[in-house]
């Protein structure tokens, strides 16, 4: 009996290159990767979402920690501007003399170049002196008033934007009477670099670790699963020439794998039914005759 | 050689899927561990120099002050109070650990900070002990490069020499003395052992990441796809003409696939046209001894080859399952993330609205979700059906995405309000879809495996959301969390885009009735044992788990101090336990038919375990607690559901799974929606841990009445109590009989 092949057979994909480039099965316009690099981006991806964690988190609590000791220098900086201002009260010069104030704020701006401006100002938010490369406020926002109302022990009240940090304090006399508040405008600038240097520096250091993460995870991928995707191609060749046509080729299937032994049985029941069809085949052609 | 058993270790060892998990959890553990050290190096590169300038700017401070002194003639070795002003300087800068004043010659004039020092010419504290902390914190510093400093490192601490100078002098070289800013070398002790608490935490949480991810891949990829293929090459082997149904696996997969439903196809279709040439001669030839001769030739034919008939195979259903455990995880996790801060978040949003911090109004949005959510899941079944598992998740995920998105960004506690019913509405959505998946496929004899797989999911979120959203909430904010968790839940709807079936129904027949009907759930109610065990055990569990462990915990641990990262643990150890205690105590009571034991037993120990907050409460405390919780509910929440169909037998024959689970299920989130309620309203009468202990009490107390419940009326009927249907005679005889027994009494 010639067999006469209804079904077109797929188009042989080369798969013996372990890594391979993708290939795509015929017919289904499917992507499919390789064993080895399906297995190996897994890894590598579990192991890249526990660098990144671990990069985040530990760059966010720098980072935090980097803040407070910036603002915590700034309040510092803040607080002996506010404690020289503050003598001056002591000694009975009022915040509204505009000579001692300026003096006091120009010297203390003129020591650090992160301050942007210092402003002096009254109770209702009139500014009475201020010195600084910003443009000093008319009156000063209902926040910094609030500050200066209900200050919290201890606590710097501050507010930031992306480029400055003001940090507000209470002017007090000796009576313990807010006269007065005082807003130190700090820049960002060398703030924003260190952060960002840091990031990039991070970055870079868990980039490392995971390039050689890779390349232990795909090495170790392809020795752990040789034998696997070895077995696999050994089954496939092993289907290569089954058919009506001739004997079945040689093939030696390892015992210990299942895919091998499926193998196996599968192509020697496919043979054994290609046999039955032409026996019956001639049967039909004795039976016809 | 034989063939290895199966429990062989070295078969075990040689499992190339086992070798593969050892390698990432060593690769994590190595590269994890590398990545933190590092990173704590660079972040002391850029700290230290920011500590510098503090020390330094501290210095000019106090050299200006001594300057001044000293320039109003008061001699630089007479400086009255020195000490006492040294001293609040200190007090005021946590930075800052020792400031001394040594004249020209090296001798201490004047300190304050750090115990004595060893000799009394120098300014020096005793020095830090080193331990693994400080080791750490100067092996990652050398390790990235040290930054250039003012100050000088000296027997573990960082020293800033500042020249006293008097003020007027305009001799710059005549130094009246030296003052010593000192900063300790282990001042970021404290954060380095936080930070190593973290990257644990982090690490645990990625394990349980890679092992999802690594579960999903090779399951999907490869171990379904090919259990599926050598199941196919194995009916053929039998003479069943199967071919390998097409799936997502590697290439080499397909290409074994491609070249076995080739060969099958060809054998098939001369099987095909072999029978249609035998019943064209059949038609022919009616003679009698040519038909037998025919019959016989088909008969040896379908002895070697024949096309399989329906349920001849059975699909692997692995993939499905590991899909659905894969999307559970993702968008489970997006909720859970917000599991530590969620009440002390909602508490500030409804003070920014001005309705104050109290309880109550706290605990509403979290009753609203489970609420929600509850009536969602039991109405959402039909649908999600109709629509298509795939379809229906993804639904689910992007309201659960914006839902959490607007809760993150919420103007006021109203439009909270309706951000968490959104969330909980796409929550839901998306946990009937992920359900729904499995049981399309799963079939009556797979069901538990599959709900099984899919609930491993689930518990790995309750560990991995809490564990990562508390630090991130510690670092970066409530909102920005709450952001992540949106992401997350984005990445679930492309997840689930991928792997879940985007066919209606499955493409099987659905193996669960549609929806919930209210006239199965009253004749299910009229079965005692199952009310006893909805009202005594169910109800009380899933209350005590939100009004306990989602309202109050976090509650009572921010007020104790505690950090969100810290919260963020404690959340976790209940999933933990969960997740390692879960299986082993539903196996015990599965073979020693414990159920009614385990429930009672681990309704009273998470009960029981909240007492102990009556007695001075604190962090370990409430860590107890929530450990009891966890053990309590681990030992009792899956036999709960086994006794549940078991005292419904008769309702399942009548009626089938489904409502018995319905109903039971939905009154359990009831009780979910109940407990931030029930504890919000508490909390304006006892206090925070006197609640928690109130609530622990009530539900032993439900445990207690329900063990004694189920001694005394047992799990099913008494034999004795029993009509036997199978001999008619008795129940015709019945009343006579009864009759008969009391006499004798």
């Amino acid at each position: 009996m010639s067999r006469k092949p209804d079904v077109q057979i797929p188009r042989r994909i080369d798969a013996t290159h372990p890594l391979g480039d993708v290939r795509r099965t015929r017919g289904t316009g499917q992507m499919r990767l390789s064993l080895y690099t399906t297995i190996g981006i897994a890894a590598f991806s579990s192991v890249t979402v526990g660098v990144a964690l671990v990069a985040v988190l530990t760059f966010l609590k720098a980072n935090g920690n980097l803040a407070e000791m910036s603002l915590s220098s700034q309040a510092f900086i803040a607080g002996t501007v506010q404690a020289q201002l503050e003598t001056g009260l002591d000694l009975g010069i009022g915040i509204d003399a505009a000579g001692n104030d300026t003096q006091v704020i120009a010297a203390a701006a003129a020591a650090d170049p992160q301050i942007r401006l210092i402003e002096a100002f009254d109770v209702r938010g009139r500014v009475l002196a201020a010195t600084g490369s910003l443009d000093r406020h008319d009156s000063v926002p209902q926040a910094w008033l609030q500050a200066i109302r209900a200050p919290q022990p201890g606590h710097a009240w501050c507010s930031e934007t992306s480029t400055t940090l003001v940090v507000c304090l209470p002017l007090t006399n000796d009576f313990g009477k807010t006269v007065g508040g005082l807003a130190v405008s700090f820049s960002r600038a060398l703030f924003s670099a260190e952060s960002h240097a840091m990031l990039r520096a991070i970055i870079i250091g868990c980039g490392k670790v995971l390039a050689f993460a890779l390349v232990v995870a795909m090495a170790a991928v392809l020795v752990m699963f040789r034998r696997t995707g070895r077995s696999f191609r050994h089954a496939a060749q092993a289907l290569d020439g089954v058919g009506p046509d001739g004997p079945l080729p040689p093939f030696t299937p390892d015992p210990l794998a299942e895919v091998d032994v499926a193998t196996d049985h599968f192509r020697h029941r496919v043979a054994r039914g290609w046999q039955e069809l032409e026996d019956a085949g001639q049967h039909l052609d004795a039976i016809g005759r | 050689m034989p063939a290895p058993g199966p429990f062989a270790i070295g078969r075990i060892a040689r499992d190339p899927v086992i070798r593969l998990f050892t390698l990432t959890t060593l690769l994590l553990v190595i590269t994890m561990g590398f990545a933190g050290f590092y990173a704590l190096g660079v972040s002391q590169r850029y700290l230290l120099p920011a500590l510098d300038r503090k020390a330094h700017a501290v210095g000019e401070v106090v050299a200006h002050r001594t300057a001044m002194a000293v320039g109003y003639g008061i001699p630089f070795e007479r400086l009255v109070g020195m000490d006492d002003y040294l001293a609040s300087i200190i007090s005021a800068q946590p930075e800052i650990a020792y400031l001394g004043i040594t004249d020209q010659r090296g001798h201490r004039l004047y300190r304050a900070g750090l115990g004595e020092p060893a000799t009394g010419t120098t300014a020096m504290p005793v020095a830090v002990k080193d331990g693994l902390l400080m080791w750490l914190s100067g092996a990652s510093l050398d390790f990235v490069g040290r930054p250039p400093l003012h100050a000088k490192l000296q027997s573990s601490y960082y020293d800033t020499a500042i020249p006293l100078r008097d003020s007027d002098r305009r001799d710059s070289d005549r130094l009246d003395g030296i003052l010593h800013v000192g900063v300790s070398a282990g001042f970021y002790r404290s954060q380095i052992a936080e930070q190593m608490e973290d990257i644990g935490v982090v690490l645990l949480a990625a394990l349980l990441i890679a092992f999802e991810v690594l579960l999903a891949v090779v399951t999907m990829r490869v171990t379904s796809p090919l259990a599926t293929l050598k199941s196919s090459m194995r009916a053929v082997a039998d003479g069943l003409l199967v071919r390998p149904p097409a799936s997502t696996s590697t290439r080499e997969i397909a290409h074994l696939a491609d070249r076995v439903s080739a060969l099958v196809d060809d054998l098939r279709a001369a099987f095909e046209r072999l029978t249609a040439r035998l019943e064209h001669v059949r038609a022919g030839r009616p003679e009698r001894d040519v038909q037998t001769a025919l019959t016989r030739v088909a008969e040896a034919v379908r002895a070697v080859i024949r096309p399989p008939a329906d349920g001849d195979v059975q699909p692997n259903v692995d993939a499905a399952f590991t899909a659905a455990r894969v999307c559970a995880f993702l968008f489970v996790s997006a909720e859970e993330m917000a599991r530590p801060f969620l009440p002390v978040y909602i508490r500030g949003v409804a003070e920014r609205t001005g309705l104050g911090s109290d309880d109550l109004v706290v605990g509403l949005p979290m009753s609203l979700f489970m609420l929600v959510a509850a009536v969602s899941m039991a109405s959402l079944v039909g649908w999600s059906e109709r629509l298509g598992r795939r379809r229906s998740f993804v639904i689910g995920a992007l309201l659960s995405s914006v839902g959490l998105l607007g809760t993150a960004f919420a103007f006021s506690y109203w439009d909270l309000l309706a951000w968490r019913a959104l969330s909980a509405f796409g929550y839901a959505t998306a946990f009937v879809a992920c359900q729904g998946q499995v049981l399309d496929v799963a079939g009556p004899t797979r069901r538990a495996r599959g709900v099984a797989v899919f609930v491993g999911g689930i518990t790995a979120a309750d560990i991995c959301g809490p564990a990562i959203g508390g630090i991130l909430a510690g670092e970066a904010g409530f909102s920005s969390t709450l952001a992540a968790g949106a992401v997350l839940a984005m990445a679930a709807g492309v997840a689930g885009l991928r792997a879940l079936s985007g066919v209606p129904g499955g493409g099987v027949p659905p193996a669960v009735a549609k929806g919930f009907r209210f006239a199965d759930s009253v004749a299910l109610l009229r079965n005692r044992r199952f009310s006893m065990l909805l009202v005594l055990a169910a109800m009380p569990a899933k209350l005590l788990l939100t009004g306990v462990l989602f309202f109050l915990v976090p509650l009572i641990a921010s007020e104790f101090g505690a950090s969100q990262a810290a919260i963020g643990r404690l959340v976790m150890m209940y999933g933990i336990a969960s997740f390692v205690l879960s299986s082993p105590f539903a196996r015990l009571a599965d073979r020693w038919k414990l159920h009614g034991v385990m429930v009672g037993a681990g309704g009273m120990l998470a009960g029981v375990g909240m007492l102990p907050m009556l007695f001075e409460p604190g962090l370990p405390k409430v860590a107890i607690a929530v450990l009891a919780l966890g053990v309590g509910q681990a030992m009792s929440i899956s036999p709960q559901l086994a006794l549940a169909l078991r005292v419904c037998e008769p309702q399942v024959i009548r009626f089938g799974h489904a409502p018995v689970l319905g109903l039971y299920r939905l009154v359990e989130r009831l009780g979910g929606a109940l407990g931030p309620f029930v504890a919000g309203g508490l909390v304006g009468l006892f206090g925070y841990a006197n609640t928690m202990a109130v609530l622990g009490a009530g539900a032993a107390m439900a445990a207690v009445l329900f063990s004694i419940a189920f001694l005394l009326i047992g799990v099913v009927d008494h034999p004795d109590d029993r009509v036997d249907d199978a001999d008619p005679l008795d129940m015709v005889d019945a009343p006579l009989l009864a009759g008969t027994a009391k006499t004798a009494a």
